[in-house]
């Protein structure tokens, strides 16, 4: 045995250009392999920790997977408003335990604001029930503070009482509140969740700097920031409500109590059914991502047999040398298993080292609250094995080609 | 019992399995102990045929063959396979060697798949350094790689690697054809003082007449093989 590492590892030397492709190739398929299931899964346990025991959203009618990812993850199209009463009637009904307002849609820089109540942190769960911590202060106590998330307050080296301004709307048409001064007055901690690139502030100012802003467009009311907050100008719309109730057996009596609920159309969606749909979509892509990485993968190995075969003419006289030394069907085969192993194993090392380290530069340069592991799993372990093993089994192709020579040419190669 | 026959032959014959043609049908011979045979032949006689039967890697059609006293004929591939492992060692005409090894490597080899050679060799190390300067190689081309040698070092070499281990049976199929006059003499020379040092027997074949007075015993290899006939 010492003898045939011995042999492969001079002869893979020898022909040093045809083996670094064949690795290159395993390499290529194991990051697409890996890399494709690493953030697939990642992205299935960000969507699935993002909320946790809300048992219902309230918003205006649209569809559930809409109003979930534009309240929750702060993504699509912005919906259609709700009436501040609405949730002022639903947090009064008997079963109902907590109703949390929310409003999105403004921006910080490049960053989420929301506005909302402080009810928020305290009955805004996520992952297996975890509770919204702050890093440093804690919720609103004044009328102009904010409260930012963990990422947010990382990249812009933002500091407990420092001032912000706001902006009405995101992207290109945001416009900065520079007149209205915000006071950080806590800085969550990190989570993992949408939360981490938002800041937070209270409805009733985000209700008041609005006031200056009518059809679309600026309008200064020349007001100082301490009038417009003694003002008391009560919210009149949001974009939805988070809802807890007293006793979960009644989330269905309380979704089509709210479906048809008076004075307004809303649509109740349970978090946890969205969440499903979610997960059954990102499903299907991962399988179907999955099916075309293992294709890769499959002619990456084909690649690597026809190289061994292209080769194989080269190696006539190697071959016939050893088997007059005296090797056998047995080592001939365990020659090529050998150079496959060596091959795909060192695929595989190379894979796994690469798609770390992209993976790592990823989260260097670009901060996305999807957490992806940077390390194989017991799934992927187990497709990294059955690759190793099914280029072993695959190498018998050219070992029989290459005894079938030997037998051939005997003690003289006549070439 | 020093007259032991070291190869006997009663019967072998032998076609390509494409062809028609009946290529070697040997008649009955035998080779004794240190009795070193030279048979030789004009090109396309069948000699290198004759010796891969005898090597185990060609199977013959037919044959009784007897070699070290084992019933050759009947021992199955992957037994003929470790046979000549341990009792062979073989010199061709040219391309001895494993280009991507140092000569070192190339000379151990042949003790990497038979553990009785390795059992002969008490210091590997040592073993090659005395075959190489037997051998007329500067200990300088040690870790040379083999394929930076000259034909003449390279058949040389060969043979360092023939003989370790003290296999019993040394084959060699026409291990001079590349070589020039002077370069064959001495190759003959230190091939023969080696061969008799560790008492081998010597099987040569070649086409090459005038090598027969290096031998007691030549044999033409047309008249050896019926079929040529
Ligand atoms: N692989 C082969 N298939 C068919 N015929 C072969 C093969 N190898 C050799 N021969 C034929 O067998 C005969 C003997 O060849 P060989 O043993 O190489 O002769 P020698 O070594 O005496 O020159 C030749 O006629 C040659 O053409
Ligand atoms: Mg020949």
């Amino acid at each position: 045995m010492k003898t045939l590492w011995l042999l492969t590892s001079k002869s893979i030397t020898n022909r040093r250009m045809a083996f670094t492709l064949s690795i290159i190739s395993i390499v290529i398929s194991v990051v697409l392999l890996l890399g494709i299931d690493r953030i697939t899964k990642a992205a299935k346990n960000h969507f699935l920790n993002t909320i946790n025991q809300t048992d219902l959203i309230a918003a205006a009618p649209e569809g559930s997977l809409d109003i979930l990812l534009n309240l929750i993850f702060h993504m699509g199209d912005p919906l259609k408003e709700v009436d501040y009463s609405s949730y002022q009637t639903i947090s009064k009904m008997d079963k109902v335990a907590w109703a949390v307002p929310l409003s999105v849609g403004d921006s910080f820089k490049s960053y989420d604001a929301v506005s909302t109540t402080n009810d928020y942190f305290k009955y805004y769960r996520y992952a297996s029930a975890k509770v919204l911590e702050f890093s440093q202060g804690g919720d609103f106590k004044d009328f102009y503070d904010v409260v930012v998330g963990s990422e947010v307050a990382k990249k812009l080296h933002l500091t407990l009482h420092e001032i912000i301004h706001l902006s009405h709307s995101s992207g290109e048409s945001a416009h900065t509140h520079a007149n209205r001064d915000f006071h950080i007055c806590g800085i969550l901690k990190s989570t993992g969740t949408p939360n981490d690139t938002s800041v937070f502030f209270q409805l009733k100012a985000d209700e008041a700097i609005h006031l200056e802003w009518q059809s679309g467009h600026f309008v200064d009311m020349h007001i100082s920031s301490e009038q417009l907050a003694k003002m008391n100008i009560q919210p009149k719309h949001i974009s939805g409500i988070l809802i807890g109730l007293k006793n979960r057996s009644n989330i269905l009596n309380i979704a089509d109590k709210l479906e048809h609920f008076k004075g307004e159309n809303l649509k109740a969606v349970i978090p946890a059914k969205a969440l499903s749909k979610l997960y059954v979509l990102l499903k299907n892509m991962q399988e179907i991502l999955t099916l075309i990485s293992s294709i890769v993968f499959v002619a990456a190995i084909f690649g690597m047999i026809a190289t061994m075969l292209a080769t194989l003419n080269d190696r006539r006289r190697e071959i016939a040398i050893l088997r007059t030394l005296g090797a056998t069907v047995k080592s001939i085969f365990t020659l090529f298993a050998l150079e496959a192993f060596i091959i795909v194993a060192s695929g595989i090392l190379l894979g796994n080292v690469l798609l770390t380290l992209l993976l790592i530069l990823n989260n260097l340069v670009f901060y996305t609250t999807v957490q992806i592991s940077y390390f194989p799993d017991i799934y992927e372990l187990s497709l990294l094995f059955i690759m190793l093993i099914s280029a072993i089994i695959v190498s018998v192709i050219p070992a029989l080609k290459s005894y079938k020579n030997s037998l051939q040419d005997g003690l003289m190669v006549k070439i | 019992m020093q007259t032991k026959n070291i190869i006997e032959i009663a019967s072998c014959v032998f076609k390509y399995p494409q062809s028609q043609r009946i290529i070697l049908d040997i008649n009955p011979f035998h080779v004794r102990s240190g009795g070193h045979l030279f048979l030789h032949g004009k090109s396309g006689s069948g000699k290198t045929t004759f010796l891969n039967i005898l090597c185990g890697i060609t199977e013959p059609l037919q044959s009784n063959i007897k070699i070290l006293e084992t019933d050759f004929s009947n021992l199955t591939p992957s037994q003929k396979d470790r046979f000549r492992a341990d009792n062979y060692g073989t010199i061709f005409q040219q391309f001895n060697l494993l280009p991507y090894l140092s000569v070192k490597e190339n000379i151990a080899l042949s003790c990497g798949f038979s553990k009785q050679k390795t059992y002969h060799v008490s210091d590997m190390e040592e073993e090659i350094e005395r075959l190489m300067s037997a051998l007329d190689l500067a200990s300088s081309l040690l870790n040379k790689q083999a394929m930076h040698l000259s034909v003449g070092e390279q058949q040389r070499v060969a043979v360092a690697r023939a003989l370790i281990g003290a296999p019993k049976i040394i084959i060699a199929d026409e291990p001079t054809s590349a070589l020039d006059s002077d370069a064959k003499e001495s190759f003959m020379k230190l091939l023969f003082a080696q061969i008799e040092a560790q008492g081998s027997t010597l099987l040569f074949v070649s086409h090459d007449k005038e090598l027969s007075s290096y031998f007691e015993t030549d044999y033409d290899f047309s008249k050896f093989n019926k079929a040529l006939s």
